[in-house]
């Protein structure tokens, strides 16, 4: 029904909205009616019936803004969905008759089906487009009760029969009422059927626990890689047990363990000194663009995203990996807590040989008592668990902990509802070239 | 062996960590801890493997997997996913999505070498270099 052989390489499954927010009923319902016009059965010197040929038009039209629109309309797709709500209107001022007709009641089973087939946004604007359209109908009777009757009945069946394939559409589909965005795309209805047990999702410890298996594979991995080394004779590779002091770090960060001296990291005896690391540099520019573009991807039609960087790479002394997962904490945070139509910005500067990444939003803010608390390993603030975000109370803390350990420092500044602005600092690395 | 692989996880240790262990093998290992940039990389080279990390932000691995199967040039592509999530209703998904084969973390070095010889040895070997 919408797959394409083609592949969106900004990163959406293509047509991917098409059947959400209720439009398939009215995509059928006015393609019906421009059938009606074609085969004759509606005269078109009927001035409802050139209303009818319009609203199709804008059904069609918003159909076709709902599923091309992320990817060739970008922030307009969203207001031209409304063209179905207005084709709509003009269906019910050309084509009904008053509460009297017989479409009333299949307007009020109608808006309450959809109603209980969509969700959250797509439910606003379907009860308010067809409130809106009741009370068209209310407002302009047909000028005769027979006009009425005769222009319902016109009405009845395609709309019947639109309202009815929606419903087969809908019930058949692997992910039923999963609404605007999921419909017709078996992978996102997969992705919302991840958490097999909700229960496990709500629970904070497996949540933590699920967590830890990333770095807990790493440190494994990298623990067999030297215990075979070890087997053959031969040294461990200098990366592996660097590799290996960098996730135990990351571990202790977790557990709330002080920092250990670099030397004694790693917990294999070994012949090979693993004292230091080589010195590890980043370029700010490139760990930021590179999350940031991720998290618009998944979150761009919520949030926006923006990134500015004063300069073409900012090279501090500071282990990729370990400021890739502390801004990726802190950008979590910020989409996380941004209401719908947000914003996000990051932006990257060198001010007096110091590097300063300011992450903003504008989401509910943190007042000052949260502020103090909010780098405290497992706390989550009181409005925080009540506002249904998901969440541990851990990001912060760890963020924190990385941050120090590559030399960065990491504070707060935020007003209640004004959003949070989250200010990272390191030396800028004197080696060019980063 | 020899061949091609391309790991796709947003944590860019667990990139660096399953190349460490490929790599030994003799595999040509290429990674990515960017979803969108893994996928431009494999439809613009395909790999002789695929792994993939389930959650991501951006396409998430099962995402990935299910437009990579869309595509004619890696319709064949083995896919390994490598999950913090080894229930059953998670393995399923991976199947309908197109996966080929899973490992649920956390994994030892030597059970993710033995996945990716295997599927290495059973795969089409397409793109292997």
């Amino acid at each position: 029904m919408w797959a394409s052989p083609e592949v969106d390489l900004d990163g959406r499954p293509p047509l991917s909205a098409a059947a959400g927010a209720g439009l398939f009923g009215p995509a059928l319902l006015s393609l019906s009616l421009l059938v009606l016009l074609a085969s004759g059965a509606v005269a078109p010197a009927d001035v409802p019936a050139v209303a009818t040929l319009a609203a199709s038009a804008l059904a069609l039209g918003g159909l076709l803004a709902t599923s091309l629109g992320t990817r060739l309309l970008g922030p307009f797709a969203a207001p031209l969905r409304l063209l179905v709500p207005l084709a709509l209107a003009l269906v019910a001022l050309g084509k009904t008759g008053g509460p009297s007709s017989d479409l009333f009641p299949l307007l009020v089973v109608y808006v309450a089906a959809e109603a209980a087939l969509s969700r959250e946004g797509g439910r606003f604007l379907l009860v308010g487009t067809y409130a809106g359209l009741a009370l068209l109908v209310v407002l302009f009777p047909a000028p005769t009760a027979a006009a009425a009757r005769s222009n319902a009945l016109r009405f009845l069946w395609p709309a019947a029969a639109a309202f009815g394939v929606e419903l087969v559409l809908r019930w058949t589909a692997p992910g039923r009422n999963s609404g605007t965005e999921d419909a017709s795309a078996p992978v996102r209805l997969a992705v919302e059927s991840a958490p097999a047990s909700p229960a496990a999702v709500r629970d904070p410890r497996s949540e933590i626990l699920h967590d830890l298996k990333s770095p807990l594979t790493v440190l494994r991995v990298y623990g067999d890689l030297v215990a075979e080394a070890a087997r053959r004779g031969e040294l461990p590779s200098e990366a592996h047990l660097a590799g290996l002091a960098r996730e135990m770090t990351l571990m202790e960060s977790l557990a709330g363990m002080p920092p250990r001296a670099p030397a004694s990291a790693p917990s294999v005896s070994s012949p090979v000194a693993p004292a230091t690391p080589p010195s590890p540099r980043s370029d700010l520019v490139r760990v930021l663009s590179t999350l940031v573009e991720s998290y618009r991807l998944a979150h761009g039609e919520r949030v926006r995203l923006e990134f500015v960087a004063e300069g073409a790479e900012i090279p501090v002394a500071a282990d990729p990996v370990a400021l890739q997962r502390a801004f990726r904490n802190v950008l979590d945070n910020a989409v996380k807590y941004t209401p719908a139509g947000g914003q996000v910005r990051v932006r990257a500067s060198v001010v007096a040989q110091h590097a300063f990444v300011v992450i903003s939003d504008t989401g509910a803010g943190m007042t000052p008592e949260e502020q103090k608390h909010a780098f405290t390993f497992a706390w989550r603030s009181p409005s925080a668990s009540a506002s249904g975000v998901p969440g541990r109370g851990i990001g912060l803390g760890v963020t924190k902990d990385l941050l120090e350990k590559n030399g960065g420092k990491i504070s707060l500044l935020s007003e209640p509802g004004h959003g949070l602005e989250v200010t990272i600092m390191f030396p800028v690395s004197r080696e060019a070239g980063a | 062996m020899s061949g091609r692989i391309f790991v796709v996880d947003d944590d860019p240790a667990m990139v660096e960590a399953v190349a460490a262990v490929l790599s030994l093998d003799g595999f040509e290992v290429d990674g990515a801890s960017d979803s969108a940039a893994a996928l431009r990389a494999v439809l613009k080279n395909p790999p002789a493997l695929l792994v993939l990390d389930v959650s991501m932000p951006g396409l998430t691995g099962w995402e990935l997997c299910e437009i990579v199967r869309r595509q004619p040039i890696t319709r064949d592509l083995p896919v390994l996913f490598l999950t913090g999530r080894g229930d059953v209703r998670d393995r399923i998904t991976a199947m309908q999505v197109g996966g080929t084969d899973h490992l649920t973390k956390p994994f030892r070095a030597e059970e993710l070498r033995a996945r990716v010889r295997a599927l290495m040895a059973s795969g089409p070997g397409r793109g292997e270099s």
